[in-house]
């Protein structure tokens, strides 16, 4: 019986083929911090109004410092942490689902938590807890509707339930909407139209830490969340507790995204166009995705809401963060689909 | 000695009533088991119930002398491999990626791999003739040479025990030959192998004992080269089977014509 040596391609490095080690993990992840801080530092100077950089950290108290520290470091922190998250858990939920077109926003999970951010809002339940635990509880209860949907053999029956849930979440929305004031009903439109605006240090300190906590639990469940794209019966037979591993998973992911919600409203496509080029550029592997996906999103985020206040002059307001990644994200996601059913 | 394996009046299904009933088996360390019979007969089935991704519907499963249910996952990866029948991934990973999985029960949370985990995934890939595939994308590759990458990685996994569902689908005739007389070498080595299969001539040419299933139960089990004969190979597939015998004293069966 003959063997194929392999006396060239086995020698040509003792880590060709295998894309995940620590060193490379540390370049990429050290390279998208960088872009993060200069998306954070170009986003504070640039807008309707021009930042003189120098002179507003020389003297906080002038006009420039206070919208600088005022307005500015918060909304590009603020875009940083919903796009750290919605890319993250995107890339996790595509492994977990199997399927690279899952999103937060597609699956219906962003639908979920607007749906219970709404009624907070209707409820008039403003204070710090109200709409963010509304999200968090609407983002678990779409989750665990995707994932009893994602057990059937079809990739596709986890998106085309989120589908559906999103139309009936938006239905719901919608009816909530034609029973509210027309003050309330502007804070919930603006919302849900997906915007960056301004938030309380206390509130941003806290989604900091939500995002920490649940971005977390995604890198430390990475690894295991690898053999599951294999699928459960593999995963298992190859030592991981699937159960355990998709109910943290998505409990992580949900966290994740309904602290993004709850902090941004329905920001789409982040989570499918940030994890899809870094997959292209990276590999598939979760362990360098997650933490590659939060800085990318993050970054990604922070960009394109720094365009929309670019883009003032022409629509002489801000068209809401959600309306560019939109924009960006549905022809993607039709071209991905397109490619995945006739792959070349 | 204790079995590697041993089943008592198991019986197996997915709920709906047992695909197989009273399977009582004792696979020893350092042999060769063929599973053989017609599609549907509840081979895969019984696979993947020693595998505990399934309750059996009755009777006891016990693994190097401790019952099923009394393993942890990671424990039993470690002892246990499996290479299953369907494979279907989408996900991009090399082909020395995927093997280097195989590591996993064996490494830490994060499955960073050491030297050892290299050096194992590599001899696996080089002892399947697949070396070549190390670097190239799985998802790119044809349905045999993943079927060869997958019992590479089950290979990696440095099991005690190998369960195969179909290793030889997808293969082409020197790979179906490769692929058993690699499995058979590593069960003179000690190893324990069950292997589903579709041909009785791989089964009559490289294993030591068969179990053969039909219509719900065990049609009959013991060393193959006793039990596999035309006559109860004819009646377990259900059609005519003639039998010849090469020069080099191997077992032949071929239809005899339309049943």
């Amino acid at each position: 019986m003959t063997s194929v040596a392999e006396p060239l391609g086995l020698e040509a490095g003792r880590m060709a083929g295998v894309r995940f080690t620590p060193l490379r993990a540390a370049a990429v992840l050290g390279a998208l911090a960088v872009l993060v801080l200069v998306a954070l530092g170009a986003s504070v100077v640039l807008g309707e109004y021009p930042v003189h950089l120098l002179g507003a950290l020389a003297d906080p108290a002038s006009p420039d410092g206070r919208v600088l520290f005022g307005l500015r470091i918060p909304r590009a922190v603020l875009g940083a942490l919903v796009g750290a998250g919605l890319a993250a858990s995107g890339s996790a939920l595509q492994a977990l689902l199997r399927n690279p077109l899952a999103d937060p926003f597609v699956l219906g999970v962003s639908g979920g938590a607007a749906l219970g951010a709404t009624l907070a809002l209707a409820l008039g339940l403003l204070t710090l807890a109200g709409p963010p635990l509304f999200a968090f509880l609407g983002a678990v209860a779409a989750m665990a509707l995707v994932l009893a949907a994602g057990r059937s053999s079809s990739p596709y029956a986890a998106l085309l339930t989120g589908v559906v849930f999103n139309a009936f979440a938006a239905a719901i929305i919608t009816c909530i909407k034609t029973l509210l004031t027309p003050d309330r009903l502007g804070e919930v439109l603006y919302w849900l139209a997906g915007s960056l605006g301004y938030e309380r240090p206390r509130t941003l300190l806290l989604g900091t830490g939500v995002q920490l906590l649940a971005l977390g639990v995604l890198w430390a469940e990475s690894a295991r969340l690898n053999l599951l794209s294999l699928g459960d019966d593999e995963a298992a037979s190859l030592g991981v507790p699937v159960h355990r591993t998709r109910a943290l998973v998505l409990l992580a992911a949900s966290l994740s995204v309904a602290g993004a919600v709850a902090l941004a409203g329905l920001v789409g496509f982040v989570g499918l166009i940030v994890p899809h080029l870094l997959r292209l550029w990276l590999g598939p592997d979760q362990r360098l995705l997650v933490p590659a996906s939060a800085l990318g999103g993050a970054a990604f985020l922070v960009l394109a809401d720094a365009a929309t206040r670019v883009l003032f002059p022409v629509f002489h307001s801000e068209p809401p963060v959600g309306v560019v990644t939109a924009v960006l994200g549905g022809p993607l996601f039709v071209w991905m689909l397109n490619r995945r059913e006739h792959p070349a | 000695m204790t079995a590697v394996l041993q089943t008592a009046a198991l019986a197996v299904g997915y709920g709906a009533g047992p695909v197989v009933s009273d399977v009582s088996l004792s696979v020893a360390s350092g042999s060769l088991w063929a599973v053989l019979g017609p599609n549907g007969s509840g081979k895969s089935t019984l696979l993947r119930t020693i595998l505990g991704l399934l309750r059996p519907l009755r009777g006891e499963v016990s693994l190097f002398g401790t019952p099923l249910a009394r393993w942890d996952r990671r424990t039993l990866a470690r002892r246990v491999a499996w290479v299953p029948q369907a494979f279907d991934l989408d996900a991009g990973f090399t082909g020395l990626e995927l093997v280097l999985m195989g590591r996993a029960p064996h490494q830490g949370g994060w499955g960073l791999p050491g030297p050892r985990d290299l050096a194992v995934a590599r001899a696996a890939l080089a002892e399947l003739g697949v070396s070549h595939l190390a670097g190239r994308v799985v998802s790119q590759l044809s349905g045999g040479e993943r079927r060869l990458l997958l019992v590479a990685r089950a290979l990696a996994q440095e099991p005690a025990l190998l369960l195969l569902d179909e290793p030889t689908a997808f293969l082409d005739l020197q790979h179906q030959a490769q692929v058993l007389d690699r499995v058979r070498s590593r069960v003179r080595g000690g190893l324990a192998a069950i292997a589903v299969l579709h041909d009785p001539n791989l089964a009559a040419a490289f294993t030591d004992s068969a179990l053969l299933l039909r219509d719900g139960g065990v049609l009959g089990q013991g060393p193959s080269s006793e039990l596999l004969e035309a006559d109860r190979l004819g009646h377990l597939y259900g059609l005519g089977l003639a039998e010849a015998r090469t020069e080099t004293g191997h077992r032949l069966f071929a239809p005899r014509g339309t049943p």
